[in-house]
C-alpha cells in the first residue's frame, strides 16, 4: 500500500496508474497506518510498488510512505 | 413566462443537470470513510475536479476547489492572500462579492486601489498599468460586468500582473458558460465561477481554479475556516494541500454533480452557438429599447458583452419591474449588488432595469418583452 497525501492525490494516482496498466485501487487506510489519523492510500501488487512510486513522482502526485 | 434574470441565476436547468443532482443526492459523503457510497461520492467529486480542470485550463484536479458559492471563493482568496497592512487592486466595476471583502480588510490596514474598468480597452489598460505600479499583493477584477455589456481585457491585465509579479484573481461570474475561459490562456492566477449562472448548475456551489503559483500561496497561508476534512484528523490544523486545505466540512455534492453536468451540456451545445445566441438577443433588445418612449439607455460607453441596462422616465422602476412580473416577464431592477459599478457608469442614484439572457431565450421573447414594456410604461406614466 502507498499512503497518499490526500484523497484527491489518491484518486489522481489511481487514474494515472490504471491508465498505465497497473492494477490499483484507492482504499481508506487501516487506523494507525499513518501518525496523522485517517488517510487514503493505493493498494497494488507488491512487485509493482517501485514502478508505481516512480510514475507518481514523475507526475507530481504527492504520496506518503510505502506500507507493507 | 419570459425569464430575463439569468445574471442572477440561470433558468431553466437542463434535465441532465437535475438528473445528476438527484443521483448525487443518493450517494454518501465524499472523503468520509471508505464504504461503497462514500467512495462513489469521492469519485464523483474527483471526476468533477478533473472535468473542470480540463474545461477551464487549470493545471490539475487539485487546483480546483469548491466553496458555497463564488462569493465565498472570492472572500477566501482575497482574505488569505492580502496580508495585514497589504495592498489590493480592484476595478471600479466590481460586484459587492469583491468590493465588500476588500473593504473589510481596511480594518487590518489594507489599502485599496481602484483602476477604471469602464470604457475602451485602451482606457482600462492605461488606468490598470498606472495603478499596478503600487505593487499590490493581489489584483482582483471581473471578466464581464453584472450590470452592463462591459468586458475587461482580462488576458492583458493578467499578463501585466505576471510581468510585475502580482497575483491576479478574475471574477468570472458573468462570463462562465457564455464564452470559453482558460486559466492557462488568460495567464490568470485564479478564476472564480458560480455554479448556478451561466454554467447551468444549482445554487450552493462556487469554484476556484488556481494556477500553481496561487495554489502554493494558498497552501502556505493560514486557513480562515477549519473543520472536518476526512483525513489527517489527528492533526490540529487543516491538511496542508489543496483542495482539502480549503474545504472544511461536507461539500454540496448534488450541486457539484449538477455543475459538472451543466458544463457537459455546454460542451455539447458549443460556445459558438451560445455566444452567438446571446449576442443576437442583446443586439435585438438594445435596438428595440432605444425606440421605446420613456426608456433611457444606461452605460452607453460599455464595451463588450454582458447584461443590458436601462432606466425609465418613471419615478419608480420597482413598480415597473413588478408590473412586468405580473405580465410574466422577469427582470431585475435596482443596484444588482454592484453599487460601485452603478456609480462608475452613472446610475447609482436610480439604479436600473437589467435584462440578462441565457442560451434558452429566444428573439420572440425579446419582441414580446418590448411590446409589454411599451404597454406598461404607457400605463404607468
Amino acid at each position: 500500500m502507498i499512503a497518499m497525501s490526500s484523497l484527491t492525490y489518491a484518486l489522481r494516482g489511481e487514474e494515472l496508474l490504471k491508465g498505465g496498466g497497473i492494477v490499483v485501487r484507492v482504499i481508506k487506510l487501516p487506523q494507525g497506518s499513518t501518525k496523522k489519523g485517517c488517510a487514503y492510500g493505493l493498494v497494488l501488487p507488491c512487485a509493482l510498488a517501485s514502478e508505481a512510486l516512480t510514475r507518481l513522482e514523475r507526475a507530481g502526485i504527492r504520496h506518503g510512505d510505502l506500507l507493507r | 413566462m419570459i425569464y430575463f434574470d439569468n445574471a442572477a441565476t440561470s433558468l431553466p436547468k437542463p434535465a441532465a443537470v437535475l438528473k445528476a443532482a438527484n443521483r448525487a443526492a443518493g450517494l454518501g459523503n465524499p472523503g468520509r470513510g471508505g464504504h461503497l457510497l462514500a467512495m462513489e461520492a469521492s469519485r464523483l467529486l474527483y471526476g468533477t475536479r478533473a472535468h473542470l480542470a480540463l474545461h477551464f485550463g487549470a493545471p490539475s484536479p487539485e487546483s480546483v476547489c469548491f466553496f458555497s458559492g463564488a462569493t465565498e471563493a472570492l472572500n477566501r482568496v482575497i482574505k488569505s492572500i492580502v496580508p495585514v497592512g497589504g495592498r489590493v487592486l480592484l476595478s471600479d466595476m466590481e460586484h459587492n462579492a469583491v468590493r465588500r471583502p476588500a473593504l473589510a480588510l481596511k480594518k487590518k490596514g489594507v489599502t485599496i486601489d481602484y483602476f477604471h474598468g469602464y470604457g475602451t480597452k485602451e482606457e482600462i489598460l492605461s488606468s490598470f498599468t498606472q495603478r499596478l505600479e503600487q505593487r499590490p499583493d493581489l489584483a482582483v477584477f471581473l471578466h464581464t460586468s453584472n450590470i452592463c455589456p462591459q468586458t475587461l481585457p482580462v488576458g492583458e491585465l493578467c499578463a501585466l500582473c505576471r510581468e510585475k509579479g502580482v497575483l491576479s484573481l478574475v471574477d468570472c461570474a458573468q462570463a462562465g458558460g457564455h464564452l470559453p475561459l482558460s486559466l492557462k490562456d488568460l495567464q490568470a492566477d485564479g478564476m472564480v465561477l458560480p455554479g448556478h449562472k451561466g454554467l447551468l448548475g444549482l445554487q450552493g456551489v462556487g469554484v476556484l481554479l488556481c494556477s500553481e503559483r496561487l495554489k502554493e500561496a494558498l497552501e502556505q497561508v493560514e486557513t480562515l475556516v477549519e473543520g472536518g476534512s476526512g483525513s489527517f484528523s489527528l492533526e490540529e490544523g487543516m491538511p496542508t494541500l489543496l483542495p482539502e486545505r480549503l474545504e472544511a466540512g461536507t461539500l454540496p455534492l448534488p450541486a457539484i454533480a449538477a455543475l459538472s453536468a451543466g458544463v457537459a451540456y455546454i460542451e455539447q451545445r458549443g460556445y459558438e452557438e451560445i455566444g452567438e445566441r446571446i449576442s443576437l438577443l442583446s443586439a435585438r433588445l438594445l435596438e428595440g429599447v432605444s425606440v421605446v418612449e420613456g426608456v433611457i439607455p444606461c452605460a452607453k460607453r460599455a464595451q463588450g458583452r454582458g447584461p443590458c441596462l436601462f432606466d425609465t422616465v418613471l419615478e419608480d422602476n420597482a413598480r415597473l419591474a413588478e408590473r412586468l412580473s405580473e405580465e410574466g416577464v422577469l427582470v431585475r431592477e435596482g443596484l444588482h449588488c454592484a453599487p460601485l459599478a452603478h456609480k462608475t457608469v452613472g446610475s447609482v442614484q436610480r439604479g436600473g432595469i437589467r435584462v440578462s439572457f441565457s442560451m434558452f431565450n429566444t428573439p420572440k421573447q425579446v419582441d414580446a418583452f418590448l411590446c409589454i414594456l411599451q404597454r406598461e410604461l404607457r400605463a404607468l406614466r
